[in-house]
């Protein structure tokens, strides 16, 4: 999550929405049955392959339309899915279990990181070395408190020399001495970069704390009545990630119209740099996106051991296996 | 009575409606459970000690947020206040002055705070100053309007009448500009105080979305975590705030103007 | 409360015009006249002729376009500008300050040219005492009958011993016996302090009740088409209302002011046809 500004009044939207109309109906020679996917954010790498499957025709060979709805700052995708406002959408896996432990019915069908591209950066010069000087340092950090990485972090290290403000989205580790903040490792170092700063940034996923980040989620009831179409969906969108890892090119030109805020080079960057957290040794070849209980049943002890979820949530209940 | 009546059938209202569950508790908790937020017992937690314990920390932090955020509040409303009447009386003085001025005043009601939050940081940091600043810039614009509309409307009768004895030198017009312009002006500038207040509350908020600190930033995080309990607690203590701040002014409205006559006092 | 000093006024060639080319009084025919010191003058004309203008004028709180208005002191002399005191306005409404009480609201003039506090409300007292309200001095506005309200607008009025006094159809919002019992007491007030009073009306009856001259205006521009004494005795008994000298100058007056085209529709307001006498 990165832009987290703004997300007031979406959760009223959510509780008021009746469920979103229906795509335009497919021409009638070829009966496409319509889907929509509703991000988090703005269209880049991060959602690569779901714009992929789109570009490549994977979503059609499943005899599918789908059509991409692209998020902003602050809106509630979880909240959305679970009231029935959209059918597919994405959402963290922590925002996930943390649904769940609410009564809140929303299971995960893919993954697209296996390794959390949530990190935190800040200037080179301070000649910072590891996320335990970083966050043990006399500074100042900009993040979002809430997140649950933040929780993890006051469990694992001693914060007290740390000055916490809010992160409202850009590059505030600009603005004063000793500031670091939160980014996306795949997306902010790059536009920092671009801009002529040098930064050290440091994945928190290495700290321990790696939940599926940019996961493909439905609501439960939908997929317990749409068992084959959700199935549909989630191989088409592991074969637009395939393609998207290949080769992102084409995808990438037909992202960067619909989201002229970053240039083509900060894109092609950006999509490759993230391919390691994409594929690991287990995910090569077919099992792109999937997810393993063990790694649920982890966040759900490490969410349960923060107090940011109280009441017990069964890991197999969060996810579909791929097969 | 009667506001006490309102409330209470509201409350019941609210109750029921969460009972029925059509709305899941996640996105609308009943009114028992944003008021067990603010008054927790451990039956509550199923005497889990930890919950419990975590459950007045968080009410110990709600409180102080909204020492935080009134602190914040008060102060950018003082500051509008300040600024508001002197710059109302300098637009009251020419129509001059009107023209070339009051179209900037405007800039200050249709700003949205959320897009000029950034420049607010670089310049005030975060903290306190971010919150007083966003405050100041919500509730600024009513105060200018109202005590700008009471100034300039007053009775040319009466203006006269000061003329005819005080004349027309300088210190004529500064006893027309006291002795009348001035406390003619008050039930207007009364009805922009009363407005003013309630923004300024909504913009030390907003300011601690950008700024840290407060109730908002205790939304904030509360909203990332999906505690929507909580989120309406603070939004209760924020009403409270605004409430208290609108009722202090009525009192000072009334002991000003209790012997106006009843239409020239703005209730 | 008595006071020997009056002045006389002196109108010469005068107009007003307004930005915008809306001419008030005069317009082609400038007004000249005088107003003798200590006279009791009645201005009566259609509404919205210019009369009120032609007031303000005299009060110093707007300038002729054209000619001059001079202010003699009674007794003869050279004309003088007026001093903070000298003229004192009633208007049509009481315009009191509803932050004040009485008291202090009579005491206003006499605060705004600087007299000191014991001495202003002191005076302030005796003003209140003079036009009956003297149990009512910490009384607020909102309080007061209309009546009242301008009764103390009059005290306010008289509390500088003002040399001229010009009045605003002062009493045309009240009821028929608060009206007469003013007119009574502002009869009384005039005849014990010598000042002279401008009255400006537009009812025939109070005109010819009051004043001891009386000029009758045309439609806007105002200017002066019947300048007429008001041969009635001194003492105004109510009982002189019904008197046939009293009916005749009324019809006198009345006939005058049909001549101006919006005089009719004050007639009509009377409810009267041709040949009939004004209440």
């Amino acid at each position: 999550m990165r832009n987290p500004l703004a997300r007031i009044g979406l959760l009223v939207a959510a509780l008021f929405c009746s469920h979103a109309p229906a795509a335009d109906p497919a021409p009638a020679a070829k009966a496409l049955t319509p889907v929509k996917i509703a991000l988090d954010w703005k269209p880049e790498p991060e959602f690569g392959g779901f714009y992929a499957a789109q570009v490549n025709g994977d979503f059609a060979i499943a005899g599918l339309e789908a059509t991409i709805l692209p998020g902003g700052s602050g809106t509630p995708i979880p909240q959305m899915l679970a009231a029935g406002t959209v059918d597919f959408g994405i959402v963290s896996g922590d925002q996930l279990v943390n649904l769940r432990s609410k009564g809140g019915d929303i299971v995960a069908l893919f993954a697209v990181y296996q390794t959390s591209p949530q990190g935190l950066l800040t200037g080179a010069d301070r000649n910072i070395t590891s996320l335990k000087q970083l966050l043990e340092t006399p500074g100042t950090v900009a993040w979002e408190a809430g997140l649950p990485y933040v929780a993890h972090f006051k469990k694992l290290y001693n914060l007290s020399q740390l000055k916490q403000v809010p992160y409202t989205g850009g590059l505030p580790f600009l603005n004063g001495t000793n500031v670091a903040q939160q980014c996306f490792v795949t997306s902010e170092p790059l536009l920092a970069e671009k801009q002529g700063h040098k930064v050290s940034s440091f994945l928190i996923a290495e700290s321990g704390y790696n939940p599926y980040t940019t996961v493909l989620a439905v609501r439960g009831e939908y997929l317990r009545q749409h068992a084959d179409l959700c199935r549909a969906v989630t191989a088409a969108v592991r074969a637009g990630w395939q393609g998207y890892l290949a080769d992102a090119t084409k995808t990438n030109e037909v992202m960067r119209k619909l989201n002229p805020s970053m240039d083509a080079a900060t894109f092609a960057a950006s999509a490759e740099a993230q391919k390691k957290l994409i594929e690991t040794e287990e995910t090569k070849a077919d099992s792109i996106g999937s997810m393993t209980e063990t790694r649920w049943q982890t966040l759900i002890d490490q969410l349960k051991e923060y107090k940011v979820i109280t009441a017990p949530v069964k890991a197999s209940d969060c996810f579909v296996s791929p097969k | 009575m009667p506001p006490l009546l309102t409330l209470l059938v509201f409350i019941l209202v609210w109750h029921l409606y969460a009972r029925t569950g059509r709305t899941a508790e996640y996105l609308l908790p009943g009114p028992g459970k944003v008021l067990s937020v603010l008054f927790p017992t451990p039956a509550a937690f199923k005497n889990d000690a930890e919950l419990f314990q975590q459950a007045l920390d968080q009410r110990k932090d709600l409180l102080i947020a909204l020492g935080e955020t009134t602190q914040g509040a008060l102060a950018g409303f003082g500051l509008s206040i300040t600024v508001g009447t002197i710059f109302a009386a300098l637009l009251a003085s020419s129509r001059w002055a009107r023209a070339a001025l009051y179209p900037y005043a405007i800039f200050f009601q249709t700003v949205p705070i959320i897009a000029i939050a950034p420049l607010l940081v670089i310049w005030f940091g975060f903290g306190l100053r971010t919150v007083i600043a966003s405050a100041f810039i919500a509730s600024l614009f009513p105060i200018v309007a109202n005590t700008l509309a009471g100034l300039i409307s007053t009775d040319p009768n009466l203006v006269d009448l000061f003329r005819l004895y005080g004349g027309t030198g300088f210190r004529g017009k500064m006893l027309s500009l006291l002795k009348l312009r001035v406390p003619a002006a008050l039930p207007q500038t009364f009805t922009g105080l009363r407005v003013a207040g309630g923004l300024a509350v909504i913009g030390a908020i907003v300011g601690e979305f950008i700024g840290g600190g407060g109730l908002g930033s205790i939304v904030d995080v509360a909203r990332t975590q999906q505690r929507t309990d909580v989120v309406f607690a603070a939004v209760l203590l924020a009403s409270l705030l605004g409430l208290a701040l609108f009722c202090v002014l009525g009192a000072l409205s009334w002991a000003l103007l209790r012997h106006w006559d009843a239409g020239a006092r703005a209730n | 409360m008595s006071f020997s000093a009056s002045v006389g006024i002196s109108l010469s060639a005068v107009t007003k015009v307004f930005p915008g080319g809306v001419r008030a009084v005069g317009g082609a025919e400038p007004v000249t006249a005088e107003i003798v010191a200590g006279e009791f003058q009645i201005f009566l004309g259609p509404s919205g002729c210019g009369k009120s203008t032609l007031l303000r004028l005299i009060a110093g709180l707007d300038v002729p376009t054209t000619g001059t208005i001079s202010l003699t002191p009674g007794g003869g002399g050279k004309p003088q500008s007026a001093v903070a005191g000298d003229i004192a306005y009633v208007f049509q409404e009481p315009h009191l300050l509803p932050w004040r009480n009485v008291l202090r609201n009579a005491a206003l003039p006499l605060e705004l040219m600087g007299v000191p506090k014991a001495k202003r409300l002191e005076q302030a007292r005796l003003a209140l005492a003079d036009v009956g309200l003297s149990d009512f001095a910490a009384a607020y506005p909102a309080q007061l009958s209309g009546g009242m309200k301008m009764r103390v607008s009059l005290a306010r009025a008289l509390i500088t011993r003002p040399k001229l006094l010009l009045l605003d159809e002062p009493f045309a919002a009240l009821d028929e016996i608060t009206r007469q019992r003013l007119d009574d007491m502002l009869r009384d007030i005039w005849a014990r302090t010598g000042m002279t009073v401008v009255f400006v009306t537009h009812s025939v009856a109070e005109a010819v009740f009051l004043g001891r001259r009386a000029w009758v205006f045309s439609q806007r521009p105002a200017r002066i088409v019947l300048d007429t004494p008001i041969d009635l005795p001194e003492a105004r008994i109510p009982a002189l209302r019904t008197d046939a000298r009293f009916a005749e100058i009324a019809h006198r007056l009345s006939a005058s002011l049909a001549e101006t085209q919006q005089g009719a529709e004050v007639l009509a307001a009377h409810g009267l046809r041709d040949g009939g006498v004004i209440r």
